[in-house]
């Protein structure tokens, strides 16, 4: 087979975690130039390491059901690797996921807004570092959970299922269309926050968004995917401050499909390159090229 | 009419009062008294001036008609629901993570009142010109003649408290500024005002008083 043919056939088999890369890293963007405004970048850690927390004892517990249901366990008959990618797949982690990423969120928040403002980063880092001892705690009780605890961390697309990365595409899609729904008002409200400060409520709808997404991406993607697809392309692309919004998101969607879909390729095109930091380099690479735009001399005539 | 009071003010209460406050005194998170018991009320339609030393509380009490700062003796009672109040507090931090545009930050509000935009271009308080410069690149000045116009637009707003909200504005901003603020209030939608000010050449000519804040003595 030749290069080409071995690139089609692989893309035919990773379709759907080729359409779904893109889509949820694309919801993930838009939620962190949110969170970016809001100031809530260094939370974000903090309720990441609690999702972690959550996907890893949900896992823990469908080891801990499926051990005692024997032969008559669900995963029971199949192969070692379907078996620990239902595990992992399972409503059960992200529903804890989803439980504790709340959770963290409460106490993260109880810690923003403590007296002393000033004391607010170092106990947010205090929390992400015990909440990171506590996952590394959990992920010991078992070798099969210390398996799963690299996945969260670095994740692996192509180790996605079609059934896995189809739920995980319409998923972020339907994210996406509340993030275009409700555009103009969370981006009132972030625009509020940041330069009138916390004189407002904002609603609750975006946080639930955020915690979703953030578990559904650490579940299935990983906490390097998530981290940087909240987070590099909105960053980067902010350096450029003398654009409009609407460019500004023009030039953060162009970023994200292209560099999330070329990262991905190429790490088909390179067996050895690990997926998730392959889309990650991408999306950073695909920023740094749209900050520039090429200058085009504009020719003066003499009449 | 023009009418100055001194603190405490005895005022026969409207009504219809937006916002009634009786023998109100703020607090700091300690405990400790800011300034005297006030006795206030502001009616539809009313546009009111708040003046004070420096760290008498005027921003606290703003805070505590907002609901945010929960540390007072005395009561208040405001009739309006929190979406119907415009807080507009003095901008500390103006900078921002994104992009944006002036105009598309005024554009994050309803566009539905476009008269009360008709009447800030009018008066020159914006321009286009201005509505196309990036947030990043605005003067102090800019930023708050756009914070002002965005306040006025918000929907539903009834009670405007607004915390110095002439602050880097030169003389014929400053003008245009009253002018917008007086002709929303005399629109006849009754909404009402409180803004709080520094200087006597701040305070637009047609107020209905003044509320001013006396430090506790120690």
């Amino acid at each position: 087979m030749s290069d080409w043919s071995q690139l089609f056939h692989l893309l035919s088999i990773y379709k759907w975690t080729l359409l779904t890369t893109p889509l949820l890293a694309l919801a993930l963007a838009l939620v962190g130039m949110h969170l970016m405004a809001r100031g809530q970048s260094l939370q974000t850690l903090v309720v990441s390491q609690g999702s972690s927390l959550g996907v890893l004892l949900g896992i823990a517990l469908n080891v801990l059901l499926h051990s005692h249901g024997g032969d008559h366990g669900h995963g029971s008959s199949h192969n070692g690797a379907v078996y620990s990618s239902e595990l992992e797949s399972g409503l059960l982690p992200l529903l804890l996921g989803l439980g504790v990423a709340g959770l963290s969120y409460l106490w993260s928040e109880k810690l923003r807004w403590r007296q002393n403002p000033s004391l607010a980063p170092a106990s947010l880092l205090m929390a992400f570092a015990l909440l990171m001892a506590l996952s590394h705690v959990t992920a010991s009780l078992s070798p099969h959970l210390e398996t799963h605890m690299s996945a969260i961390y670095f994740g692996d697309l192509a180790t996605l299922s079609d059934r896995e990365a189809l739920s995980a595409g319409v998923l972020s899609f339907l994210s996406l269309g509340a993030l275009f729904y409700w555009r103009r008002l969370w981006l009132k409200q972030s625009f509020n926050l940041a330069v009138l400060g916390p004189t407002q409520i904002p609603s609750w709808s975006f946080t639930l968004l955020a915690l979703f997404l953030i578990s559904l991406s650490i579940q299935y993607l990983g906490l390097l995917f998530t981290l940087g697809g909240l987070f590099i392309a909105p960053s980067l692309l902010a350096r450029r401050q003398d654009l409009s919004h609407q460019a500004y998101q023009l030039r953060l969607t162009l970023a994200i499909l292209l560099g999330s879909t070329s990262g991905f390729i190429a790490s088909l095109l390179w067996p050895t390159l690990p997926t998730a930091p392959a889309v990650v380099l991408g999306v950073a690479i695909a920023s740094g090229l749209l900050l520039f735009e090429p200058k085009v001399k504009k020719l003066k005539y003499k009449i | 009419m023009t009418t100055e009071t001194q603190s405490p003010i005895q005022t026969t209460p409207t009504p219809s009062a937006l916002l009634k406050v009786q023998q109100l005194q703020g607090q700091t998170p300690l405990g400790e008294p800011l300034f005297e018991p006030i006795d206030w009320s502001l009616g539809p339609g009313e546009l009111w001036v708040l003046r004070g030393p420096n760290g008498v509380g005027k921003s606290t009490l703003l805070k505590i008609f907002l609901g945010l700062h929960p540390h007072f003796t005395g009561q208040w009672d405001c009739s309006l629901s929190p979406s119907e109040k415009v807080y507009l507090p003095q901008i500390t931090q103006p900078h921002l993570a994104w992009p944006i545009t002036l105009g598309e930050v005024l554009a994050l509000e309803a566009p539905e009142d476009s008269t009360l935009t008709a009447k800030a271009l009018e008066l020159k308080l914006i321009t286009p010109e201005l509505l196309k410069r990036p947030w990043a690149g605005a003067s102090g000045g800019e930023r708050q003649r756009l914070l002002l116009v965005k306040s006025l637009l918000q929907p539903g707003g009834k009670l405007l408290l607004l915390d110095e909200p002439f602050n880097h504005l030169d003389e014929r901003s400053l003008f245009a500024a009253h002018q917008l603020l007086q002709w929303q209030i005399e629109r006849g939608q009754g909404v009402a005002a409180l803004i709080s000010c520094h200087n006597d050449w701040e305070v637009p000519s047609n107020i209905h008083g003044e509320l001013r804040l006396k430090k506790v003595k120690a």
